[in-house]
């Protein structure tokens, strides 16, 4: 695993791809910038850019409309990074997985480093599976 | 068929004058669907379908349209609210709207080959065509000295669902706005194709996490409604209070972003924290932040005791006064107040004639609200004040949200007081495993009404279609946002905030 955190223990700085969500993931994520989560303290920060990024979190199981999109940001994080699939839809488990729309999984379109399981996962557990690559 | 819906069969030179009197007699929208139907009689079904406030019944306007090139005249010149179903029945069966007004491609992806309908029955739920070049898909913009065009998206600088808008400025300002969305499509409606009803349940909720209750109870709507299927009183209840809990969050949600797109951080991460209360009160009673598996035909899938019914009502009691705070200090800060009020104005006449629904359409004096226009479950006993206000803008809309959050704590204290005694769910009637015919199940969600059209044949789906509140509503952003300065994009969307998950489905 490329662990570009390695070097940068006390920064994570998090660039985000919405690929076909159920928008369940994106609301777990976001709820790590909330004052209950506040993912800031621990040096963990959601980018606007992904040139600003070590981390590329993905949800959704990549649709074929957002295929494209998905490698053009995550050529633009510069290396080493970390590509995390979030969610069950990114590991291509999702019911809709396979369809002529839907796509299959991050696997098979970017080699991704992480998963983190769940529909959602919460946010203590995206929380902490970014933390332990600062570990 | 069952005695809610009601078919009045045409031939396509009759439906404009038909759905012309419906419209002249106060009928409204609902849905527009198309099924392929070449198996049975050699082509094509389109189904419009109204419903008449007041009235519990639907009417479902038919045409059949014969052979593999299926052709109508558009509708949008009577009834503008259709414009984009219409085009998503091109892209996924190939029925050609003749003369409409914007026929672009609309819900297939950019690299799709023309004339492949995926929706087809012919056109197996797995197919991947290799890429090609597909309908070239370019925005409608502004042209002129001066005129600066700014692409954003399908990707964004936040956490933000996925979606493309092309504006078009001069300046500051914004002449024109166009939208590519439907980036998120996942075929969920093929998917639905083939399954058992009682297996649909696990996928439907998953169409959006925001809007999953309101998604669960259409489903389950439109089930019972086909095989007659009575729930018990207290599934009812219980159901009820599903769908106000997630109008609740959401609109504590909805309240938190606004602030947000006014650079207000305060006040919106203080909502925000708000909104997580709700999340683990929904988590720990209901066993899933986003109520996902809460909702099935027949009644609900878990009950509440007393104790936890002490404590949601302990909980929302809490809650209440500290989303009034928020409200009051939003509505009394004046830099936010000059942000919030004249933006994004959506004017009564543009947001009746293109169909919009919920909280958008309520801030722009348009008072519908399926709760009230066509009550079920236990809106019947506990209708709910339809909350309007008159200024189209950031901050009616804002402004609706407020007043609505107030009176869902209200229903829900009752709903929670009165719950009926009794089991919270039933069998299914005889005959529903093999049911055969269209159900249609519409309810208020979050965003305004969301309605699904189920068709089973033996007992599974044959056709789904699913026409959330984001779907109908999206068109307006675009009307909402010219004439306004491009920093004020964000404040506009949010106070819109609609689902890219739902209307791409
Ligand atoms: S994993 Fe679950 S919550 Fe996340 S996007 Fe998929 S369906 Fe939604």
């Amino acid at each position: 695993m490329t662990r570009p955190a390695r070097l940068l223990r006390r920064s994570l700085q998090v660039r985000h791809v919405d690929a076909g969500s159920c928008n369940g993931c994106e609301s777990e994520i976001a709820a790590l910038l909330n004052p209950v989560y506040d993912a800031q303290r621990y040096g963990i920060d959601i980018v606007a850019s992904p040139r600003h990024a070590d981390v590329l979190t993905v949800s959704g199981p990549v649709t074929r409309q957002m295929r494209e999109a998905l490698q053009t940001t995550a050529a633009a994080v510069g290396e080493p990074r970390t590509v995390v699939s979030v969610g069950d839809c990114a590991a291509g488990r999702c019911p809709f997985a396979g369809s002529y729309a839907a796509g299959s999984g991050v696997d098979g379109v970017l080699p991704s480093d992480l998963h983190i399981p769940g529909c959602p996962p919460s946010p203590s557990a995206i929380l902490e599976a970014l933390r332990g690559l600062m570990r | 068929m069952s005695a809610a819906l009601c078919v009045t069969r045409l031939d396509a030179e009759a439906l404009h004058a038909t759905v012309a009197q419906r419209i002249g007699s106060e009928y409204r929208h609902l849905t527009t669907v198309v099924a392929d139907d070449r198996d049975t009689n050699g082509g094509f079904r389109l189904d419009h379908v109204f419903y008449r406030p007041g009235q519990p019944g639907l009417e479902l306007l038919r045409v059949h349209l014969s052979g593999n090139r299926p052709e109508i005249p558009s509708l949008v010149p009577l009834l503008p609210a259709v414009h984009w179903d219409e085009r998503e029945a091109h892209d996924l069966f190939g029925v050609v709207p003749l003369g409409h007004p914007d026929p672009r491609r609309l819900v297939l992806p950019d690299n799709w080959p023309n004339e492949l309908y995926p929706l087809r029955k012919d056109v197996p739920w797995d197919i991947q065509p290799p890429k090609s070049k597909g309908q070239d898909w370019s925005p409608l913009v502004a042209e002129g000295e001066g005129v600066v065009r700014i692409p954003v998206g399908p990707v964004h600088a936040g956490i933000i669902e996925s979606g493309h808008f092309a504006f078009s400025t001069m300046g500051e300002s914004v002449l024109h706005l166009d939208l590519r969305l439907f980036w998120k499509h996942r075929g969920i409606e093929k998917t639905l194709e083939g399954l058992h009803w009682s297996d649909a349940g696990t996928t439907v909720e998953r169409t959006c996490a925001c809007c999953s209750a309101s998604h669960q109870a259409a489903l389950a709507e439109a089930i019972e409604q086909l095989v007659e299927w009575e729930i018990p009183p207290r599934g009812a209840y219980l159901r009820t209070i599903l769908l106000e809990c997630e109008r609740l969050y959401n609109h504590i949600n909805d309240i938190a972003a606004i602030p947000a797109g006014a650079s207000y951080a305060v006040a919106s991460m203080e909502g925000t924290v708000l909104k997580e209360r709700m999340l683990r009160l929904q988590g720990e009673l209901f066993g899933h932040r986003y109520l996902f598996g809460t909702i099935r035909p027949g009644g609900v899938c878990r009950d509440l005791t007393t104790a936890d019914i002490d404590r949601l009502r302990q909980e929302l009691q809490q809650i209440r006064p500290l989303v009034e705070r928020l409200g009051q200090r939003l509505l009394r800060h004046p830099g936010f107040m000059d942000r919030a009020q004249g933006t994004g104005v959506l004017s009564p006449s543009t947001a009746r004639d293109l169909g919009a629904v919920g909280p958008s359409a309520r801030a722009s004096s348009v008072g519908w609200d399926l709760r009230k226009d066509r009550p079920t479950l236990a809106y019947h006993d506990l209708a709910p004040e339809v909350v309007t206000e008159s200024a189209g803008d950031v901050l009616s809309r804002l402004r609706v949200r407020l007043r609505e959050a107030v009176v869902s704590f209200a229903l829900l204290d009752h709903l929670l007081v009165r719950l009926p005694h009794g089991p919270i769910t039933t069998h299914a009637p005889e005959g529903a495993e093999e049911a055969h015919g269209i159900g249609v199940g519409c309810n208020e969600s979050p965003r305004g009404a969301n309605v699904h059209y189920l068709e089973l044949r033996q007992g599974r789906i044959w056709r789904y279609r699913i026409r959330s509140a984001s779907f109908a509503n999206w068109p307006l952003l675009a009307e909402a946002v010219p004439g306004n300065l491009i920093g004020d994009f964000p404040l506009i969307n949010k106070s819109f905030e609609l689902c890219y998950a739902c209307c791409d489905r």
